[in-house]
């Protein structure tokens, strides 16, 4: 869907070049990070390149909430990534899979979530910027009932500009 | 004036043998041994309905039942009867269901007069042999319920001092069983001295015999009338009324000597009541009559049901019928809460099982029931 | 001679006479002993004719009170019902006298005998429970009046009174039942509350689907419920009132707050709030809004149940390195183990008799509902399978709903009412899947 649009978007933009001399360009606006596509060059700073390249999920071990070297890795580029993008706030959400009850599974949401921000924030992104939330057992992303589907579902999810945690 | 004598004496004879009889006839007597009518509070309207299921025991249902008794006093001996019990190590009698053999006991009280009640415990290692096996075989039975095997789990509710009391270490119990045990495979001379001390009354009875020595051994009390009939000759009658008053003055005093100990050694023992003996398949088959009828579902799903015992008792008529109204509570005496949800559940068992099946004619008075109704025993009587 | 010998036999005789006389005399019937064992578990048979319609207004009411209160019994997995086709004779009056013949040759042991009237916009119903075969009431009869349209809250207290009496417990059928109806798949799913009588009946939605809402749990006044909603975002706590639908939100509170119940006097809630990823439980008063924390620590504290005396709170924790249970004072403080099994152990309720706590049993990749004693003993499990979860007490702690899940990739959930003793498990149909049930108290 982003790329129709980007293609969309750029020609549109290649019609309006031909049609008229503006300056500003393709490459003017406001630089957001949201819509900004540039042709030729990847916007590090998009949201798109976030969830694509960076990854906004990381996964854990059943009933953990510690951060794996590959959580860690992925971290790290989230924390670059906020720290160049240092306006932008997010929300962390917590997940767990089907196997626990409910209020525990809430409980090792939150506990997910608030590792992956506090390690955030010892890569200096300021604490304010994050808020966090748990969603227990009640919003997994895969459905079969098996340490496939199970897995993917032990997460912590980065959102960006997300709505209000706490 | 002979004549005369021998009229007197045929009379003496007849009114001492009345009198002598007539109370031996039943055990000693159980003061509050009353039918109650259970009554039911209805309008005055429903008073006067009939009600179209009043029981009713016909009479001619009792007279037949009572022939039988008359006629088979041979079809019973005491060794007879009690051998095949003897295999059978899973009764467990209590002391009221001892063996009675009033006959035995008076002839061979006057032979060794002064043979004294033994518990039978030198017998007891020629029994233990047989009673381990009916243990391990796990024969069913009543006497097999709960309290043969050590029950696991410690039983708080009152429980009259009944047999069954699981709180007995097992030697007791084996003693006690041996006690019983050992009266179907000991002569019938030992069982005859056992229960002598017990019927004392008894033994008086069988002065009479006595004097017709080819009078067979016999166990019910009713047989006593048996020997009415035979007296033939008006010489010997004499002789042996003669003989029998001076007889029945000793045993008399004898009599209320061994009443009085023996009222003693019943209140230490717990009420025997002589009976005659239940085999174990008659057991059984009155147990399965009322536990087949037992629903015990609301029961047993309480968290206490094992507490919940219930002993009640109930007459049963000659014919094997129930006496309706006559069953009651009798552990716990009033029942509340869930006891009384569990007396209920026991007492209909009894109303619906309509009738109890006794061996034919062994109890022409009926019978008095005494039931326990133990919700945590299965069938076998283990937990 | 002859002389002496008449007057000695005459004087033994005489003797003899008193001594017999002074000898008891009754004609004694022996007694037998015996231990009845075994017997049957089986569904006691109940007859119950259509109760009597005392005016022509209340005959159809008549026959729908009479099914109420069977369907009732029955519910119990206790009780069988004789139909009506096999009644020998029926009952026309309700003061007249019972032919019990003909409900003991249909086996019936209880028999129910009920009349209806409606007069002057008041409905009374009357009942008298006969044991047929002791030929004898059980209790007295008993007569419930009210407004027409309570017809059924009046047929569950008849049930109710009905079974206090069979079973020696208190009844259990004037009773709600308020849940989370779920719809849409399982990676889409959506959630609101539900309210219907303990038979299903009067279903209705408390809520919209259109946040996500968990977990609610009635009053003692069984007139207000506290659930968790995710409106706001995160989970927060709100109370609702059955009747206006009226919510009080917790705002004070910090971080996200979930699992709350009341306390047994209604005066305050018990929750769990979650700060900084760290989960305890708190209690907060609910005329003076004051916050109390109970328990603190790194572990998760969570899924509080007051005792029934107020005065104890059993609660699930891993702070020994997995999921526990675990009884503290209502006030905090020392929190003593209680369960000592292999699994985990979570979702603690207090039965409303004080004497068992349920809970849900995760071990073996298998979750069970069980009960133990209070103090960890004698831990029995009810039930077994992929996912078995939250079990709520019926009023008379004799019975639990919980709700169970498929496996797969269509699995949902569905509400589930077994025995304590494990029997007559079964499941409660609902429109829709169903989750997080809890039951009320009985109602007044």
């Amino acid at each position: 869907m982003t790329y129709l649009t980007k293609t969309a978007a750029i020609m549109a933009l290649l019609a309006t070049v031909a049609c008229t001399d503006t300056t500003g360009g393709l490459f003017g606006g406001n630089g957001s990070d949201i819509n900004g596509a540039g042709i030729g060059s990847i916007d590090e700073a998009s949201l798109e390149y976030f969830q694509a390249s960076i990854g906004s999920t990381v996964l854990f071990e059943v009933d953990q909430s510690s951060l794996s070297a590959d959580t860690i890795a992925t971290l790290n580029a989230q924390a670059v990534w906020l720290n160049t993008n240092s306006t932008v706030s997010i929300l962390i959400e917590g997940h767990a899979d089907e196997q626990g009850t409910r209020e525990y599974n809430i409980a090792l949401g939150s506990k997910r979530a608030s590792s992956v921000r506090d390690y955030l924030v010892s890569q200096g992104v300021a604490d304010s910027r994050i808020s966090i939330v748990s969603y227990g057992k009640e919003r997994p992303v895969a459905v079969c009932s098996n340490i496939s589907c199970w897995s993917q579902n032990r997460r912590a999810v980065t959102i960006v500009n997300g709505g209000m945690g706490v | 004036m002979r004549t005369g004598v021998i009229i007197s004496a045929l009379l003496h004879g007849v009114f001492l043998l009345l009198i002598i009889v007539e109370p031996m006839r039943s055990p000693p007597s159980r003061p509050d041994d009353v039918i109650i009518n259970e009554v039911t509070l209805i309008s005055a309207a429903d008073f006067d309905t009939p009600q179209s299921d009043s029981p009713f025991i016909p009479d001619a249902n009792i007279a037949a039942m009572m022939q039988p008794v008359v006629e088979a006093d041979d079809a019973t001996r005491p060794e007879d009867a009690q051998a095949p019990e003897a295999t059978e190590m899973d009764i467990t009698e209590a002391p009221t269901a001892r063996d009675t053999d009033p006959d035995l006991s008076a002839v061979e009280r006057l032979k060794q007069p002064d043979v004294a009640v033994v518990s039978a415990q030198p017998a007891a290692p020629n029994i233990m042999p047989q009673v381990s096996p009916a243990i391990s075989m796990g024969q069913t039975g009543s006497s097999l319920s709960g309290s043969f095997m050590p029950s696991s789990q410690p039983r708080s509710a009152p429980r009259i001092a009944s047999f069954s009391a699981p709180a007995l270490p097992d030697n007791a119990r084996m003693s006690d069983r041996t006690t019983e045990t050992t009266t179907p495979d000991e002569t019938a001379t030992e069982t005859a001295e056992e229960t002598t001390a017990e019927a004392p009354p008894e033994s008086a009875t069988e002065i009479i015999p006595e004097a017709q020595p080819d009078v067979p051994p016999t166990a019910a009390p009713p047989r006593a009338a048996t020997p009415l009939r035979r007296p033939s000759n008006v010489e010997r009658v004499a002789e042996a009324v003669n003989q029998a008053m001076r007889e029945a003055e000793e045993a008399a005093i004898r009599e209320l000597l061994d009443a009085a100990t023996a009222e003693a050694a019943t209140q230490a023992v717990e009420e025997p009541t002589p009976v005659a003996p239940l085999s174990g398949g008659q057991r059984q088959g009155i147990i399965q009559a009322v536990s087949r009828n037992w629903n015990k579902s609301i029961v047993i799903g309480k968290e206490n049901f094992e507490q919940l015992v219930i002993v009640l008792e109930v007459s049963v008529a000659p014919n094997g019928m129930i006496v309706p109204g006559s069953v009651k509570p009798l552990e716990p005496a009033n029942p509340q809460g869930d006891f009384q949800v569990a007396y209920d559940a026991a007492r209909r068992s009894v109303i619906r099982a309509e009738v109890i099946p006794l061996p034919a004619g062994q109890y022409p008075e009926g019978v008095r029931l005494e039931l326990t109704f133990d919700p945590a025993l299965d069938e076998a009587g283990f937990n | 001679m002859a002389v002496l010998h008449r007057i000695t036999g005459t004087a033994l005789g005489l003797m003899l006479a008193i001594i017999a006389f002074a000898a008891p005399v009754n004609a004694q019937q022996p007694t037998l002993k015996i231990d009845v064992t075994g017997g049957v578990v089986e569904p006691v048979p109940f007859a119950i004719p259509v109760f009597i319609a005392e005016n022509p207004a209340s005959a159809a009411i008549a026959n729908n009170i009479t099914r109420v209160i069977a369907e009732d019994l029955l519910s119990t997995g206790l009780f069988r019902e004789i139909p009506k086709a096999a009644h020998i004779s029926g009952v026309s009056n309700f003061n007249a006298p019972v032919q019990f013949a003909d409900w003991r040759a249909i086996n019936s042991q209880a028999l129910i005998v009920g009349a209806v009237s409606s007069t002057n916009g008041r409905l009374t119903v009357k009942f008298r429970l006969w044991d047929v075969f002791a030929q004898a009431p059980m209790g007295d009869g008993v007569q419930f009046s009210g407004s027409p349209e309570n017809w059924r809250r009046i047929s569950h207290k008849v049930a109710d009174a009905v079974y206090a009496r069979l079973t020696g417990e208190t009844g259990y059928f004037d009773s709600k039942i308020v849940f989370v109806s779920e719809t849409g798949p399982k990676n889409d799913r959506r959630k609101r509350l539900a309210i219907m009588d303990h038979d299903g009946a009067g279903l209705a939605y408390l809520t919209s689907d259109e946040h996500l809402v968990l977990a609610p749990r009635f009053s003692p006044n069984n007139r207000d419920i506290l659930y968790t909603s995710y409106e706001s975002g995160v989970p927060r706590v709100y109370m609702m009132n059955v009747d206006t639908l009226q919510l009080r939100v917790f705002e004070n509170l910090p971080g996200m707050g979930f699992a709350p119940r009341f306390s047994p006097d209604g005066g305050k809630i018990v929750l769990s709030i979650s700060e900084r990823g760290n989960t305890d439980i708190y209690t907060v008063d609910l005329s003076s809004g004051q916050r109390t924390r109970l328990t603190s620590g790194p572990s998760i504290d969570t899924a509080p149940s007051f005792s029934p005396d107020g005065q104890q709170i059993v609660f699930e924790s891993d702070r020994g390195g997995s999921q526990q249970l675990y009884v503290m004072s209502a006030n905090g403080g020392d929190a003593k183990r209680i369960s000592f099994g292999n699994g985990r152990y979570a979702t603690p309720v207090w039965s409303p008799r004080g004497d068992l706590i349920a809970f849900t049993k995760i071990v073996g990749g298998r979750f069970h509902i069980g009960v133990m004693r209070v103090d960890g003993t004698q831990e029995r499990l009810l039930t077994a399978s992929f996912i078995d979860e939250a079990p709520t007490w019926s009023p008379n702690g004799r019975v639990l709903l919980f709700f169970r899940v498929s496996s797969g990739a269509n699995g949902a959930p569905q509400i589930y009412s077994v025995d304590i003793t494990g029997r007559n498990m079964h499941m409660v149909p609902t429109p829709s899947f169903a989750s997080d049930p809890a039951w009320s108290g009985l109602l007044k």
